[in-house]
């Protein structure tokens, strides 16, 4: 179960670790009842400031995929999934995925390519 | 000519020959404190850059003796460092040239097992334990303490000793406690305060076997001082004995140290700490960086991370004890 962030990224770490913990999280790789490294531990494997790692679980903390204990540090918790999506993450979600294509292809992406990237995306989450 | 300059000669030129292959004793992708793919140490560059630092040194080495020599002044010999630190910062300099990009991309194992102290905290504190204990045996059996005691042995053995008080025997076990604690603190510290570069693959097993040694030296050594203590004030003639124990002892694990330094890496390239940080290719200074301790790019062990606050904490309260021990023994 690996955390994978790029420090050359112009994505922030703090959100690179968010998005990185969230997929492990969304693919069950981490279950309730799981804990995550301790803070210092996490920060210091990463090279980055303890605070990073801090606010990462703390925004995970809000959407309510974690509980943050002084002492033993980061534990899953079961979350319940919203039933219905609001427009605004609807819009949201539409609009980073084309932002996201658009930025792939910039960088030379094949247009082929990131379609089959996104058919096994989707593969995927209908075998789910 | 006083007889120490002999001895303070032989010093000079074992610590050139340990200088001199130092440069080996490195990871194969670091070259002089800078990260380098693995063939280039075969390169010509490398060889040339090699050549230039050993002929620096070995040159220093040879005018530092002859001074020696002239003056019959031992102390001189200390101009050694400054031809070592010269070389060293050139080759570092020189190697800068022919850096490997740093891997950017950073891994963490969430599911990895936490590292503990070998033996766990038992073995940790037995050295303590023992060392309270001996405290308590000693006021039962006072009598039974030597009129002197030991504290320090020298090249012809014990050369140093406290006389049998209250304040003398419970100091000189204090002080044998704290530099005890301060060697398993350390140990405890390259444990939790130190980056873990790679998860996966033999350049994980080699980083673990090597954070693992050099744990394992840092807890024996800390039982040095409880032995001391035991020896001195019980079979205070048989301390000489301990003091070649432990320079053996030492000698073992470093060389085992440097073996697992030198096993094959894959990737990633380099140890995670950027070149840029390395100072004089000795002294790491990453405000960036939370660890406290950091693998030597250039010798053996551990050292710290002089940009980090807590590393001087650390290293302050560790001189400090020592200071204190030897202060007070002496």
């Amino acid at each position: 179960m690996t955390l994978r962030i790029d420090l050359n990224s112009p994505v922030p770490v703090y959100r690179q670790i968010v998005d990185g913990l969230r997929i492990l999280l969304v693919n069950g790789e981490l279950r309730p009842g799981d804990s995550l490294p301790p803070v210092r531990r996490l920060a210091t494997d990463l090279g980055v400031h303890f605070n990073t790692v801090a606010e990462a679980y703390r925004t995970l903390a809000e959407e309510g995929w974690l509980e943050i204990a002084r002492r033993s540090g980061a534990r899953v918790i079961a979350r319940d999934v919203p039933r219905s999506v609001d427009r605004e993450t609807s819009e949201g979600f539409q609009r980073r995925l084309r932002e996201l294509v658009a930025e792939v292809q910039a960088r030379g992406f094949p247009r082929r390519r990131i379609v089959s990237e996104l058919r096994r995306l989707a593969a995927r989450l209908e075998g789910a | 000519m006083p007889i120490t300059v002999p001895f303070i000669l032989i010093l000079l030129l074992l610590a050139t020959a340990w200088a001199h292959l130092l440069p080996g004793w490195t990871r194969p992708d670091v070259f002089f404190a800078v990260t380098v793919v693995p063939a280039f140490r075969e390169s010509a560059p490398a060889h040339h850059i090699l050549r230039v630092y050993r002929m620096i040194l070995w040159s220093g080495a040879a005018a530092t003796m002859i001074v020696v020599l002239a003056t019959g002044m031992g102390a001189l010999a200390l101009v050694q460092i400054a031809a070592f630190f010269v070389s060293l910062v050139l080759a570092h300099h020189q190697s800068l040239a022919y850096a490997a990009p740093p891997a950017t991309v950073v891994e963490v194992d969430l599911a990895a097992p936490p590292e503990t102290l070998p033996g766990g905290p038992v073995v940790a504190l037995l050295p303590t334990i023992s060392l309270a204990a001996l405290a308590i045996w000693a006021s039962n059996h006072w009598d039974q303490l030597p009129r002197r005691i030991p504290v320090h042995i020298g090249w012809h053995g014990p050369d140093r000793w406290i006389a049998r008080t209250p304040a003398s025997v419970y100091g000189f076990i204090a002080a044998q406690t704290a530099v005890s604690l301060s060697m398993i603190l350390l140990a405890w510290g390259v444990l939790h305060w130190s980056r873990r570069n790679s998860i996966r693959g033999p350049a994980a097993a080699r980083d673990r076997r090597f954070r693992r040694l050099n744990v394992e030296i840092l807890v024996l050594v800390a039982y040095f001082p409880a032995a001391g203590a035991w020896i001195a004030l019980l079979k205070p003639d048989v301390s000489g004995i301990l003091a070649g124990a432990t320079l053996l002892l030492v000698a073992i694990g470093l060389v085992r140290v440097t073996r697992a330094m030198r096993s094959p890496v894959t990737a990633p390239v380099g140890d995670g700490t950027p070149d840029a940080c390395w100072k004089m290719g000795v002294f790491y200074f990453n405000p960036s960086d939370p660890s406290i301790f950091v693998a030597k790019r250039f010798g053996i062990g551990y050292t710290v991370n002089f940009g980090n606050r807590w590393s001087w904490t650390l290293l302050g309260a560790v001189i400090l004890i020592a200071l204190c021990a030897k202060e007070y023994l002496r």
